[in-house]
């Protein structure tokens, strides 16, 4: 059974149908690429998948379990349950910059567990704990874990030096390493990317595909929107081509990249070999 | 009147001028943001009805809108304002109103202009509405701020003289009233100094705020 299922998702805009009953999956720990010409839905596909958008019809499944129905009403706090089972890493990076790199990752990770602590006891419970102190002990100790766990995950994107730095004071690729440890954080089970190198210069796109490349593991599942061709052929295991709203072909990236079958995917890749010739 | 009993009589003055500034800006700091979220509300009635409200409040004078809420219970609610404190207490509800609509908008711009970004980022961390708001939003939009609304606290301590339309011990008529008295001029001047040096003290306290926001860019 796939571990991620996705059936007939549909994005309206107005009188614009932006995704056409998408139908796809993935399994665990797979890369799936999804390429594209601006504008066939890729980032309304990502969007809809993190509930930004909210879709008109379709259903997601994780593991197994029904996450998501169009046809059913949902809450605002059953949807941000919801959105905890996907991660995304934006093409802006949208860090928050009143924030050190560091405490991006560490602030919402707190508010997390500060919220689970809450619900484990009754209010009744949690006073007396206060009474006792044992509340603010419990809540530092918790703001020290997640500290910790932040620090981490900045090593792992090799930016341990810069935990004290303010969003201004980091390079594009710096920031968007930092947007990428902050996403792990929660531990999704599905870790999207939309165009995660667009707003960077050339010699910074390098560094950010090379943390990307790294995090590939067994168990980690990502969904990367991009335009780099060389890097979706490279890693990931497969690659998707939207066009008008629906997925026109997907297949590994030998199948995409050497046989291609549709013609609007055979045209989108004789265009992007023609961009990168510069012809 | 010897220079001393005169500055005597002015600190008085300046001390109600002080609880009417103080007292409008701690009222209509918090009012202005219940109105900035009405008048950018999804229901349209109350959206309406906060912009329409905001309109009649920045479109006619101070002045007019201290002398209804002055004389409006006594004409309207057979309840008339006689005492002092409670002469200030209208004209701080006159001030709090008006100035509440106009920081409306500036909290309103300020909160539009915080990127749509950083509320989905907040979205997709799992964060609440309030946790966005008090936790990525409110510090961008405070930084964004402080300017325009230096600007209007600045306007609020020289508007303080407009409360002599209803009271008669407010900085402004109490200089005035010296002059009449005395037949002499300075007083008048004298009592610009303390709004001066008032609005000077105001000026370094919202340059100190902006400096200690500076450690990061928007």
């Amino acid at each position: 059974m796939p571990f991620l299922e996705i059936e007939n998702l549909t994005k309206r805009f107005g009188e614009t149908t932006v995704l056409r009953g998408i139908d796809f999956s993935m399994e665990r720990g797979e890369v799936a690429a999804v390429i594209g010409s601006s504008g066939g839905g890729k980032s309304t596909f990502l969007r809809c998948l993190n509930f930004l958008e909210k879709p008109e019809a379709g259903k997601i499944r994780i593991g197994g379990k029904e996450l998501y129905d169009a046809d059913k009403q949902y809450t605002d706090a059953q949807i941000r349950e919801m959105r905890l089972g996907f991660g995304l890493v934006f093409q802006s990076f949208n860090l928050f910059p009143q924030y050190t790199a560091l405490e991006n990752i560490s602030m919402p990770l707190f508010l997390r567990e500060r919220e689970r602590l809450r619900q484990q006891g009754t209010f009744k419970a949690l006073k007396k704990q206060r009474q006792q102190g044992t509340f603010k002990a419990l809540k530092k100790q918790a703001q020290q874990i997640c500290r910790e766990k932040a620090a981490e995950l900045l090593e792992s994107v090799g930016l341990s030096d810069k935990a004290g730095n303010y969003p201004c004071e980091l390079s594009g690729g710096q920031c968007q390493r930092v947007a990428i440890a902050r996403a792990l954080a929660l531990s999704p089970a599905v870790l999207c990317f939309d165009e995660p190198t667009s707003a960077l210069d050339p010699e910074l796109t390098g560094e950010v595909l090379k943390v990307i490349k790294s995090l590939k593991s067994a168990d980690r599942t990502m969904l990367i929107v991009t335009h780099e061709m060389a890097f979706a052929r490279d890693v990931a295991d497969k690659v998707v081509f939207m066009a008008n709203g629906v997925i026109e072909e997907q297949g590994t990236s030998d199948e995409i990249f050497e046989n291609p079958q549709s013609p609007l995917l055979r045209a989108f890749l004789k265009k992007a070999d023609n961009d990168l010739r510069g012809d | 009147m010897s220079f001393w009993a005169i500055t005597g009589e002015l600190l008085q003055g300046f001390a109600y001028t002080a609880v009417i500034f103080f007292a409008t800006l701690a009222a209509a700091l918090p009012l202005g943001l219940v109105v900035s979220f009405g008048s950018m509300s999804r229901f349209t009635p109350l959206r309406a009805l906060t912009r329409g409200i905001v309109w009649v409040i920045r479109g006619t004078p101070l002045m007019l809108q201290i002398i209804v809420c002055a004389l409006g219970p006594g004409l309207w609610l057979g309840l008339p304002i006689r005492t002092t404190a409670q002469q200030l207490l209208m004209v701080c509800i006159a001030f709090t109103i008006n100035y509440a609509c106009y920081f409306s908008e500036i909290y309103r711009g300020g909160i539009q202009s915080v990127p749509y970004g950083q509320s989905e980022a907040g979205q997709v961390l799992g964060m609440t509405k309030s946790e966005i708001f008090f936790k990525v939003t409110l510090l961008q939009f405070v930084k964004r701020i402080i300017a325009p609304m230096s600007n209007e606290i600045i306007t609020l301590v020289k508007d303080t003289a407009l409360a002599s339309v209803v009271v008669s011990v407010d900085l402004f008529t109490v200089a005035k009233q010296i002059v009449n008295k005395q037949v002499v001029l300075w007083p008048i001047f004298y009592a610009g100094l303390f709004y001066l040096i008032f609005n000077g003290v105001v000026t370094i306290l919202l340059g100190r705020a902006e400096k200690k926001l500076s450690y990061f860019k928007v």
